[in-house]
């Protein structure tokens, strides 16, 4: 304490001093130097002399509180020009350390008892530190301007409230070790969610929280960077030299960052690049992935293994008459079914589309494909609810084993993929396990697509006439008008091997058009012999989305001569669900064509579109009247469609007659019209003619 | 318990209690008191009475509901006289004079039970007389009230015939009758002072002393409250006497006196709003003594305390201290000291209850009138100001409120620039002896003077500004202008001094003294 010692030989040549000081003389002799004027001023210079060589400000008062002595640094803290303390009583110096220092000099005169304390200027950032020192009969009172120092503590404080702040309340452990690696101090707002208690991890080594040696080459002045797993926490960890004054290392200091989220966050991405959006299942992607290593594990263990190729009929009916959100509602449906029907190892795959690949690592005997195809197709057995609709949806699976039907992932999914065909070309809703006559199936869809875009213009299409005939006079009333494709190698082809190449082609348009000329020349043909001769045409609802339809129907009835009545438009239920087919469908009622339902009765089986549609005539299905001698189940279902379309004025007519047993029961139930082979097959118009010719005939007069 | 009824134990109690209640030491009284009404029959009557004065010393309306719930236990004469004098006490508190009325009938009928009855009987009228403005001095009942036998009743007639005068507008009479008050309560009686009256007295007599320019008046009240025996039950008074010592050492030119007045005082302080006051009256003297340095410190920590008041109050300390606030950082913070005066207006005087106010008189006006015309001159509003603050000064001249009147002049003065004001106030300012007012007005005057006399009082305002060193950035900030404005002020006021540089200026100032 410098002050302390300066302030005691200050006090002690006070003390020395006797002659009394007028504050006159006094300033006369700071004014004019070293002038001698008297012994006492001499004294006084003197211990002014002193107090200058002193850092700090100091000023002496008397007995009376009068300032005898003040030195430059007390002149400048108290803010005053020379001399003009000199002489003053202490009381009338207006000042924090001056006239408020007078009960304290008096108090510390009393108890001899030297005063301390802060003088604080904070709105102007100055502090002084005060010193009363009483003597006998002067007092010595010291000012240090602390204000340098002051701020810099107010800084540090600052600071250390701030990084007590940040250590506290930061996601992360900070810490610091000695050079051997062991803690020193652990602190952080991450401690208490990684459950490290602060005191746990002092002195120990730093493998406690940090995996790895990193402090070979942190000491060596390279930080690290690196990650560990602790207690289920991904830890990532910042390591630094830590120097001292002389940069010398002397530990490391680092801060260990909780990542456990971020790691999260990375494996759901890294999922998402693996997995469908759509159904949550693994996409095409983890397919080729998981296929890789299950040929592999089989090929190690010499084991079998199966790929299911499942694809949803006629899907794209219901995407495009429904709307893609529906249909998303249907994948995803099918996919938790899917989900729910396979055994605990079995991974189903949506790699896109209306298509879902089944992996059966495990086969242990031949007839498990079976079981788990039939299981899959059970599943969507049944209906769909969708926007308060009931879908029914069906699927063709194809099967394909390993190793017998291929040695690698790709071929078997092909080879799956060419026994899907099968199964959907035998109807859908079935599987079928590959085998070697497939791959020409798979190759003849190919090959069609192709062939089909010049079929129309090669002429190699024609119709075929299936009679239609009149349930109560058993006379011809009309026909269905059938699309053949006569293949110049592949002979005949029936309808739905092609029709379906041609709506996802396009040319089906085309086909359509081709056709309702075709039919209303054969039906003007008829009417010359069949006075009301009427031929039924079907159209694709793609065909029924074009708005010029109608125009183009009655333009060519116009150009056969023919009135509306002569055409019949036939439509499927699918159809009628797409409201988008409405506008040209009720054009065409209004036009005066007859508007018939195909296949009535199975599908989708909504009655509340009888209401909607514009429909005139119900085609009953052939399924309902197979059985219908026998079943009476179908002679209620066709029992109550009569009823329905009695109820509607509707006319009805009865499809795939056989024989005379079925001729006899539709009739009965009441169903107007007929057609079937009964009648005759789908044949040339010279077949049709011919019926004309012959009266109704000998085996429909049986009836 | 027993011994609560034990009658020797009793009286003492009852003794003590009376003790505690003029002693101003209202909890140990109640203390005492509890129970009191199951005490014996003798005593009863006279525990009801003290405890329901106990009561109503710190809240009148619980002295009110008090005495309802033992309204029956009173039965002699002298006990329902002093039972009615008490519920008359309450209700003329709180202003419910029918009711009060009804009670003190009650009690003339009775006043003739006791020796003082009739004394004491005059005293209330006598306050009930000040309560309704009723200013007749020379009323019959106040020479009975004041011939009381209770020295500490007979001071606190003087005080309210004290009060009538200055209703009146006598206002030495009135410091006259407030000297006798404290003169009365410390004459040797058998029983103790009545601590809160004198001490409401010396605090009125210090105020008003220091107000007057009276220095008897405030020598007497300092003399009484260094021989009185404060309690935390009448803080407040001390609180206020001692800052009113502390502006009469300033205006006497004892500045550092003061300043020790107002640490004392704020030590005091019985809430933060009178807490930030005394920050606020060191700065004042500080800057007054020239000690801008010190004034702005204090200033700071006023700023930082009036961060924790909740404004508001009924009393309105928290209003007075906003108005202080704007008008000391005015001239250094104009933007800040807007931010307080707008303050001042949001939150309006309407909670404020004039009944607690120390004048109830005009000078109540002229204190709301000062308030509001430096609230409108800090907001700019130069007529309103000027409007308020003369009404103000009208009354504190005519009251002989040499501080406040000299105080509002320097503030007209420096409104309207007048030099009438300056002399008023150099005028009142030098009703105090060694007053520094004075020569500051003074000094102002001489550099008034010396400002060449076409400029406005903003433009002489930025001459002075410009002469303590002040940029253009800091005056756009004092004065809430903008800094091109400043700039063409700053050029009207060179040219006005007849030079076109900063130098120049400065020194063609130094030539006429001006700095």
């Amino acid at each position: 304490m410098t002050l302390a010692l300066v302030a005691a030989a200050v006090i002690a040549l006070l003390t020395s001093v006797t002659a009394v000081v007028t504050a006159a003389s006094l300033r006369r002799a700071r004014l004019r130097g070293n002038a001698a004027l008297s012994a006492a001023a001499d004294a006084a210079e003197k211990r002014l002399n002193i107090l200058e060589t002193v850092g700090d400000g100091m000023y002496i008062v008397d007995e009376d509180l009068c300032i005898t002595l003040v030195n430059e640094e007390a002149e400048r803290l108290l803010r005053v020009s020379a001399g003009e303390l000199v002489g003053l009583k202490l009381q009338h110096v207006i000042d924090p350390l001056a006239s408020e220092l007078v009960p304290e000099i008096r108090e510390a005169r009393r108890t001899g008892v030297p005063v301390e304390r802060l003088q604080s200027f904070a709105a102007r950032e100055t502090w002084v530190e005060v010193r009363i020192h009483a003597a006998a009969n002067e007092t010595l009172v010291s000012l240090r301007d602390v204000s340098e120092r002051t701020r810099a503590e107010l800084r540090l404080r600052e600071n250390e409230q701030r990084l007590r702040l940040v250590t506290q309340h930061v996601d992360a452990v900070l810490w610091t070790t000695d050079r051997d690696g062991r803690f020193t101090t652990v602190s952080g707002g991450a401690l208490e969610q990684l459950g490290i208690g602060a005191d746990e991890l002092i002195a120990q080594p730093l493998d406690a929280l940090v995996g790895g040696n990193v402090l070979k080459g942190v000491f060596a002045g390279k930080p690290a960077r690196v990650e560990s797993e602790r207690a289920e926490h991904w830890l990532r960890h910042h390591v630094e030299p830590l120097s001292d004054a002389a940069s010398n290392v002397v530990g490391a200091v680092g801060v260990s960052i909780d990542i456990t989220e971020l790691k999260r966050a990375q494996d759901k991405f890294f999922d998402a690049a693996h997995r469908d959006r759509l159904t949550g299942l693994p996409n095409r992607l983890s397919l080729e992935q998981k296929l890789t290593e299950t040929v592999a594990a089989a090929e190690q263990d010499a084991r079998c293994f199966a790929v299911l190729f499942l694809d949803l009929d006629r899907f794209k009916t219901i995407n495009d008459t429904l709307g893609h959100s529906t249909g998303d509602d249907v994948l995803r449906e099918v996919a938790a079914r899917l989900q729910s029907a396979v055994r605990g190892g079995d991974i189903v795959v949506r790699p896109g589309g209306d298509e879902f690949i089944v992996l059966l690592p495990h086969i242990h005997e031949p007839d498990e494909i079976q079981l788990v195809s039939q299981r899959l197709l059970r599943s969507l057995a049944a209906p769909v609810t969708v926007r308060g609709r009931e879908l029914h949806v069906t699927a063709s699976i194809g099967a394909a084993a390993f190793p017998e039907h291929g040695g690698d992932g790709e071929a078997l999914v092909a080879h799956a993929d060419a026994a899907m065909y099968r199964a959907k070309g035998m109807g859908g809703n079935r599987y079928a396990v590959y085998d070697r006559s497939m791959e020409s199936v798979a190759v003849d869809r190919l090959a069609l697509e192709n062939e089909l875009r010049g079929a129309l213009s090669r002429g190699e299409l024609e119709l075929r006439y299936q009679p239609i005939v009149s349930l109560t006079t058993h006379e011809l009333v009309g026909c269905e008008a059938l699309v053949r494709w006569r293949h110049p190698e592949r002979g005949l082809i029936l309808p739905n091997l092609f029709i379906g190449i041609a709506e996802e082609t396009g040319s089906i348009v085309a086909i359509d058009r081709w056709v309702l000329r075709e039919a209303c020349e054969t039906a003007a043909r008829m009417r010359r012999v069949v006075p009301d001769f009427r031929v039924a045409i079907n159209v694709s609802s793609r065909d029924l989305r074009e708005p010029d339809l109608p125009d183009l129907v009655a333009r060519v009835l116009h150009e056969f001569g023919l009135p509306p009545s002569a055409l019949a438009i036939e439509i499927t239920e699918s159809v009628s669900l797409d409201d988008s087919v409405l506008p040209v469908l009720r054009k065409l009622y209004a036009l005066g064509v007859d508007i018939a339902m195909d296949d009535f009765g199975i599908g989708y089986s909504s009655l509340s579109y009888l209401k909607r549609l514009p429909i005139s005539v119900l085609k009953v299905d052939r399924s309902f009247v197979r059985d219908i001698a026998t079943d009476p189940y179908d002679e209620a279902i066709v029992t109550s469609i009569v009823a329905i379309a009695k109820a509607l004025g509707l006319r009805v007519i009865a499809e795939g007659l056989e024989d005379d047993v079925q001729i006899q029961r539709v009739t009965a139930l009441g169903c107007h019209s007929g057609q079937g082979y009964r009648f005759g097959k789908a044949d040339s118009v010279a077949a049709l003619m011919q019926l004309t010719g012959r009266a109704p005939g000998p085996r429909l007069a049986l009836a | 318990m027993s011994n609560k009824t034990d009658a020797s134990s009793v009286a003492d109690s009852l003794r003590d209690a009376r003790v505690a209640l003029r002693s101003a030491l209202y909890d140990a009284a109640l203390e005492l008191l509890e129970g009191c009404e199951d005490w014996p029959d003798e005593f009863v009557e006279e525990a009801i009475v003290t405890k329901a004065d106990t009561i109503g010393r710190r809240d009148a309306v619980g002295a009110v509901s008090y005495l309802t719930t033992v309204e029956d236990v009173p039965s002699s004469p002298a006990g329902r006289f002093n039972f009615a004098i008490q519920f008359g006490r309450a209700y003329a508190t709180v202003r419910a004079f029918s009711q009060a009325e009804s009670r003190y009938a009650e009690a003339r009928a009775l006043m003739h039970a006791l020796p003082d009855g009739p004394n004491t009987m005059a005293y209330h009228d006598l306050r009930m007389r000040w309560f309704r403005r009723d200013c007749d001095a020379s009323a019959p009942e106040a020479a009975l009230a004041i011939a009381h036998p209770d020295p500490s009743i007979a001071s606190a007639a003087y005080a309210y015939r004290g009060w009538l005068h200055a209703g009146a507008e006598n206002y030495p009479a009135h410091v006259a009758d407030l000297r006798r008050a404290v003169a009365y309560a410390l004459m040797p009686t058998p029983e103790p002072v009545d601590v809160l009256t004198l001490a409401s007295s010396i605090h009125a007599l210090s105020v008003v002393g220091f107000e007057t320019a009276d220095g008897d008046a405030v020598a007497a009240a300092r003399a009484a409250s260094d021989a009185l025996a404060w309690t935390p039950d009448v803080q407040f008074y001390r609180f206020d006497s001692v800052r009113a010592f502390g502006w009469d050492a300033f205006m006497r030119g004892r500045a550092g006196e003061a300043q020790w007045a107002f640490k004392d005082a704020r030590m005091l302080a019985p809430t933060t709003p009178w807490r930030v006051m005394s920050h606020l009256d060191r700065a004042y003297v500080a800057r007054m003594s020239g000690n801008e340095f010190w004034a702005a410190e204090e200033l700071a920590q006023a700023d930082a305390l009036a961060y924790d008041i909740r404004w508001g109050s009924t009393f309105g300390e928290d209003r007075a201290v906003l108005v202080l606030l704007a008008v000391l950082h005015a001239p250094t913070d104009a933007p800040r000291a807007q931010r307080y005066a707008a303050m001042y207006s949001q939150i309006g005087t309407e909670n404020v209850d004039p009944s607690l106010a120390l004048h109830q008189d005009r000078r109540a006006t002229a204190h709301a009138k000062y308030a509001e015309g430096r609230i409108e001159q800090t907001l700019g509003r130069r007529e309103a100001a000027v409007a308020a603050l003369r009404e103000a000064y009208d009354i504190f001249e005519a009251s002989s409120f040499h501080y406040r009147a000299s105080v509002t002049a320097t503030a007209l003065g420096e409104l309207t620039g007048e030099s009438k004001w300056r002399e008023a106030s150099i005028r009142h300012a030098g009703a105090y002896p060694d007053c520094p007012l004075a020569n500051h007005a003074e000094e102002a005057m001489a550099r008034e003077d010396a400002m060449p006399a076409q400029l406005s009082p903003l433009q002489r305002q930025i001459a002075r500004a410009l002469l303590s060193g002040a940029d253009v950035a800091e005056l756009s900030r004092r004065f809430s202008r903008s800094m091109f404005t400043i700039e063409r002020q700053i050029a009207t006021v060179l040219k006005a001094f007849g030079t076109d540089t900063r130098a120049a200026f400065l020194q063609e100032a130094r030539r006429r003294r001006l700095a």
